[in-house]
């Protein structure tokens, strides 16, 4: 009899998680989150943790916890005030993990972590370096919490680490989501980087399949098939490009992040209006003049994970939800 | 598909209609545009009416009898012109070109471009201005109109490759490539049987140009004359990802960075790769320096081909050198604009985008055997400088062979 522990149930995808592995035989599923979903989920135990360090190990040690998924994230909560909670949190659950006997812990993380470079390969396989973005936002934590997770394993030789790096989750209520269906959803003119994205139902099975595959301790790539130029991705997805000047966006950026000064920020009043089209964009701009793919054969193989739903298929779900 | 032409006002069409003066037919109009059609007339007495929107009679029908119409003047011109002047030879691939394109057009555009083939190719002799002027018209309006129809593709009517690639725009812009090929720089293939009708191959060339007109017509030779027509995958200088319009143009025509990674992974499959391993170093050469290889920096790329059991078939290009004879290298422009050079050609910059036709060379693209790999995978490093030593002499060889001296 093994246990997992699914952190953050409350989240769509961790439902789906311990959906998936509550059907499976020999294995006692937990889910804690500080708020409790107020459906009882079938076959799992539901648990109320404020997710501090203490209370944490006690439930670990309580139910002898062999494996936990770690999705109590920063998405689809991306705008939520406590971004750096994510960091925090995920500090006290390995520090916790390591000391209740846990032996692996599986994390959400993005493809994206890869960065935007003109000079990636077309498919980035994991072996790839994390490049942290500059700007803040969801791609940052992930990047800081995968550096964090992996220097926290290096240490503890028995807890092993599996960063499950997604695509671009759709069927969650993600910003991405709100991007892709917005009418005009700005791009940068004269690119159009290839984009992936992730059904929640395969992101779940994945997670799923993290759980339960002994061994792993090293981060999976994991994405639909085919990858999207990105002003396809929106299209099919119910919005409509707007192609916006390179200088445009990136004057919006400095502004928003108050780098502007003097005749510049006067200067740029005159765009000012156009800002208001950049927010709430899912990753940074440069993500929209560079494409960041993910190879995913190392999930094929470690994991015998195969998308289920196609990229066109999961984007036309998606449009179809918004009419 | 019908509302496509409809309000397609062209008015320009009509100055240059190089047709007598003849009866209007408004029955026949069918394009709504203020193009005032010709109606066809039967003067010339070669060609018997066709009923142009009348019941019974197909697109598919018009279209077929529009193409061997098309074919047989082809022909003819051909024939006539054996052993003459190159006209006939442009007269006969524009002609060709025409008939490829028919394939694209919808059918109220079918309908008028089969009247302008009838009033204007059909009717008139080709000797006369006219039927330069009506060839040039047709094409015109064929252009604007697969430009359209590009324009208006939107949502699910057209499929992508994991890279990018767009098959349709690959079979929509073939045909065109096809008569550069064969009339602008009216290219000689050689040894073409040696690039293998399946499986991976890796293709390495020398790059010369500006822009990739070289991958262009190197593609063009094996889709046009290879017994087996296979899609080639160029690998273009990275920093072109950076240049806007141009990345996703390239992606579109399946063309990727290189990169050693993307490589391996498109030979994994069984794919056709070229690489040119002079990269910019080759397209920024100066016109003095033609045909003299630059350095070579393709170990990775042949390492994969090893990895991959991919045969290495070298590949010499001799003419593209002339397209844009390169003067001088403007380097403070080039910082400037975050080029790696910035050309300076007879007619570049000064001509501004008309700078940017390539002159008419002749070309001959040299396949050469295939290199066979004695390592197997897992080569070391001194055995893969040795192949790419290998390599780049044999290119040199070629291009020695075939450069016009001078």
């Amino acid at each position: 009899m093994r246990t997992v522990l699914i952190t953050g149930i409350g989240g769509y995808v961790a439902s789906l998680v311990a959906g998936a592995l509550a059907s499976q035989p020999n294995l006692a599923v937990i889910g804690v989150a500080p708020e409790l979903p107020p459906q009882p989920l079938d076959g799992v135990r539901l648990q109320q943790c404020d997710m501090s360090a203490n209370s944490l190990l006690q439930l670990l040690e309580a139910s002898a916890v062999d494996v936990v998924v770690h999705l109590d994230g920063v998405e689809p909560r991306a705008l939520r005030d406590d971004r750096r909670g994510y960091l925090f949190r995920t500090v006290e659950l390995l520090g916790a993990c390591a000391q209740a006997g846990v032996r692996r812990v599986v994390l959400r993380s993005s493809t994206l972590v890869y960065g935007a470079r003109p000079d990636a390969p077309l498919f980035i396989d994991e072996r790839a370096p994390v490049v942290p973005p500059e700007r803040a936002g969801a791609v940052l934590d992930y990047a800081e919490v995968e550096r964090v997770a992996a220097e926290f394993a290096a240490r503890h030789p028995a807890l092993s680490v599996a960063p499950i790096r997604c695509a671009g989750i759709v069927g969650e209520g993600s910003p991405l989501e709100r991007y892709l269906r917005r009418r005009p959803a700005p791009v940068m003119l004269g690119f159009d980087p290839r984009i992936q994205v992730l059904h929640a139902q395969d992101a779940a099975l994945a997670f799923a399949l993290a759980a339960l595959a002994d061994g792993l301790d090293r981060p999976v790539n994991v994405a639909a098939s085919p990858p999207l130029p990105l002003s396809r991705a929106i299209l099919l997805a119910g919005g409509r490009p707007l192609p916006l000047p390179p200088g445009l966006i990136a004057a919006a950026e400095l502004r928003r992040d108050g780098q502007l000064h003097g005749v510049s920020a006067l200067l740029s009043t005159v765009t000012a209006p156009v800002d208001r089209l950049l927010d709430d964009l899912p990753f940074n701009s440069a993500f929209l003049r560079y494409g960041c793919v993910a190879d995913t054969r190392r999930a094929a193989e470690l994991l015998g994970w195969e998308p289920q739903h196609s990229a066109e298929e999961t984007l036309g779900a998606l449009a179809a939800a918004g009419a | 598909m019908m509302e496509a032409d409809t309000g397609a006002s062209r008015p320009k069409d009509s100055a240059p209609e190089p047709t007598e003066p003849q009866a209007q037919q408004p029955a026949e109009e069918t394009t709504g545009g203020a193009a005032a059609p010709q109606a066809a007339s039967d003067s010339a007495g070669r060609e018997s009416e066709v009923p142009i929107g009348g019941a019974g009679e197909s697109a598919e029908e018009l279209r077929r009898e529009t193409a061997a119409a098309v074919e047989e003047l082809e022909v003819e011109v051909r024939n006539h012109g054996e052993g003459q002047s190159e006209a006939h030879d442009v007269a006969a691939e524009a002609l060709r070109l025409i008939r490829a394109n028919l394939e694209r057009l919808s059918p109220p555009a079918l309908q008028r471009v089969a009247r302008l083939v009838r009033e204007n190719l059909l009717s008139s002799d080709y000797l006369d201005p006219d039927f330069w002027r009506g060839l040039a018209m047709v094409l015109r309006y064929q252009v604007d109109e697969i430009a359209g129809l590009l324009r208006r593709r939107s949502r699910g009517e057209y499929t992508l490759d994991a890279y990018g690639m767009d098959q349709e725009l690959i079979d929509i812009v073939r045909p065109f490539a096809a008569f550069l090929y064969r009339t602008w720089w009216r290219v000689t293939a050689l040894g073409l049987e040696n690039v293998p009708a399946s499986g991976p191959a890796l293709l390495v060339a020398n790059r010369s140009g500006m822009l990739p007109w070289d991958s262009a017509m190197i593609a063009t030779a094996v889709l046009e004359e290879h017994p087996q027509p296979r899609l080639v995958r160029s690998l273009h200088a990275g920093w072109l990802a950076s240049v806007p319009v141009m990345a996703p143009a390239l992606a579109s025509f399946g063309q990727v960075p290189a990169l050693p990674e993307n490589a391996a992974r498109l030979l994994a499959e069984g794919q056709l790769v070229c690489v040119y391993p002079e990269g910019t170093r080759g397209a920024g050469k100066l016109f003095w320096d033609r045909y003299r290889l630059a350095p070579f920096d393709a170990a990775g790329y042949l390492r994969a081909a090893l990895d991959a059991g991919a045969p290495i078939v070298p590949v010499a290009v001799v003419g593209a050198e002339e397209i844009y004879p390169m003067l001088g290298d403007a380097r403070p422009v080039a910082r400037l604009l975050g080029l790696p050079y910035f050309p300076l050609t007879p007619l570049f910059p000064w001509l501004g985008p008309l700078g940017l036709i390539p002159l008419p060379s002749k070309w001959t693209i040299v396949f050469d055997t295939p290199i066979a790999g004695e390592h197997g995978a897992g080569a070391d490093d001194a055995a893969v400088g040795r192949l790419s030593d290998r390599v780049r002499s044999r290119i040199q060889a070629l291009l020695d062979e075939n450069a016009p001296r001078g």
